[in-house]
């Protein structure tokens, strides 16, 4: 009795064993609806797009980024709130850093804006590398939309895209690899290198109201729910 | 024929691909504003004003919403080309077409008429 108890014991812990391995090993996606149902009790249909926290090394970085993000909003469906005139009403307030907004209760931009939530976004990269022959631009970022009624997370995720600048170094021996490395690297625009990172992050936001499919997404299984912890403090 | 059947099933694939999108055209709305904001000038500024201009136009004669913000934007721009009629008219424009925007919109055309008074 007591050798089966045993042999039925170590059977469990190899089970337990491989089962945390293969846990480990690959991600388990979960739907868009069991990471974010307030996205699908609220549906937000408005979003302000407040200026982002920049912790990347480029002064100019947030303002660059803001003219990336409204088109890929829209392309989920979302009405965004005009990034150009928000911006400007925040600077007569003395507000220029998406860091000094990071403390304000999120009902605060119902009332000065009408929005239904607020997305900020935190630059950690946005930076040209070199090394001798090779070099890439890269763009980091995190986003956390938060309701504007009650204030909660509805959605969060980041991405970090890297494009490589290196040259050719099979034209012009090392010397010309290093110089056609120099010169793609400082014409790489970053704009699209941002497009490609929103793109990524924004891959599992629910489809809102414009977007053809809004409502019929919830079941869709493409979110890490690691990367749906992303918070910004 | 066999070219034709090409040429018909890619425009039907694209066609196909388009109609699951919402349908917005936001042309280089991005490049012309990041020049702006790179080199801030008279030319850099005219330049995205005739996109914002652009991307309105072409919207309308497409028959679908131009995105989001843009006539705001546009009426900002000419609010600050001392065109305030023209102002005025686009900021409207913004919250018939996106009721959502009505609240700002509001505060956006009491701002102008205080600041016109």
């Amino acid at each position: 009795m007591s050798i089966l108890f045993k042999s039925i014991k170590s059977i469990f812990v190899v089970t337990m064993f491989a089962s945390l391995i293969t846990g480990c090993a690959s991600t388990q996606f979960v739907s868009k609806q069991e990471a974010f149902p307030g996205m699908y009790d609220q549906k937000p249909t408005s979003i302000l797009v407040i200026p982002a926290v920049n912790d990347s090394t480029a002064a100019d970085a947030s303002d660059y980024y803001s003219v990336t993000i409204a088109p890929t909003l829209s392309q989920y469906g979302y009405y965004v709130m005009p990034i150009e005139v928000t911006n400007q009403l925040l600077r007569n307030e003395g507000i220029q850093d998406g860091r000094q907004l990071l403390g304000v209760a999120p009902q605060k931009f119902k009332e000065m804006f009408g929005a239904d939530a607020v997305l900020f976004v935190n630059i950690t990269e946005w930076d040209s590398n070199y090394y001798v022959i090779g070099g890439n631009v890269v763009v980091g970022i995190s986003c956390e939309l938060r309701s504007t009624s009650t204030g909660e997370t509805l959605w969060a995720s980041k991405a970090r895209r890297k494009i490589d600048t290196s040259g050719d170094s099979n034209s012009g021996g090392l010397i010309g690899a290093i110089i056609a490395t120099a010169i793609k690297t400082a014409m790489q625009d970053y704009m699209p290198v941002a497009r490609q990172a929103n793109n990524i992050a924004l891959a599992t936001l629910p489809l809102g109201k414009y977007h053809p499919s809004h409502n019929l997404d919830g079941k869709w299984r493409n979110v890490d729910p690691e990367i749906a912890k992303t918070r910004i403090e | 024929m066999k070219k034709v059947l090409i040429t018909a099933l890619t425009c039907f694939l694209i066609a196909g691909c388009a109609g699951k999108a919402p349908r917005v055209y936001w042309g280089d709305y991005s490049e012309t504003l990041y020049d702006l904001k790179k080199e801030p000038s008279e030319a850099t500024a005219a330049a995205h004003a005739v996109e914002l201009e652009e991307i309105v136009a072409k919207s309308d004669s497409w028959g679908i919403l131009p995105p989001p913000g843009v006539c705001a934007e546009l009426g900002k721009t000419y609010f600050e080309q001392g065109k305030k009629d023209l102002a005025i008219q686009f900021i409207n424009k913004e919250s018939e077409h996106y009721p959502e925007s009505k609240p700002l919109m509001s505060q956006l055309i009491k701002n102008i008429d205080e600041q016109g008074s």
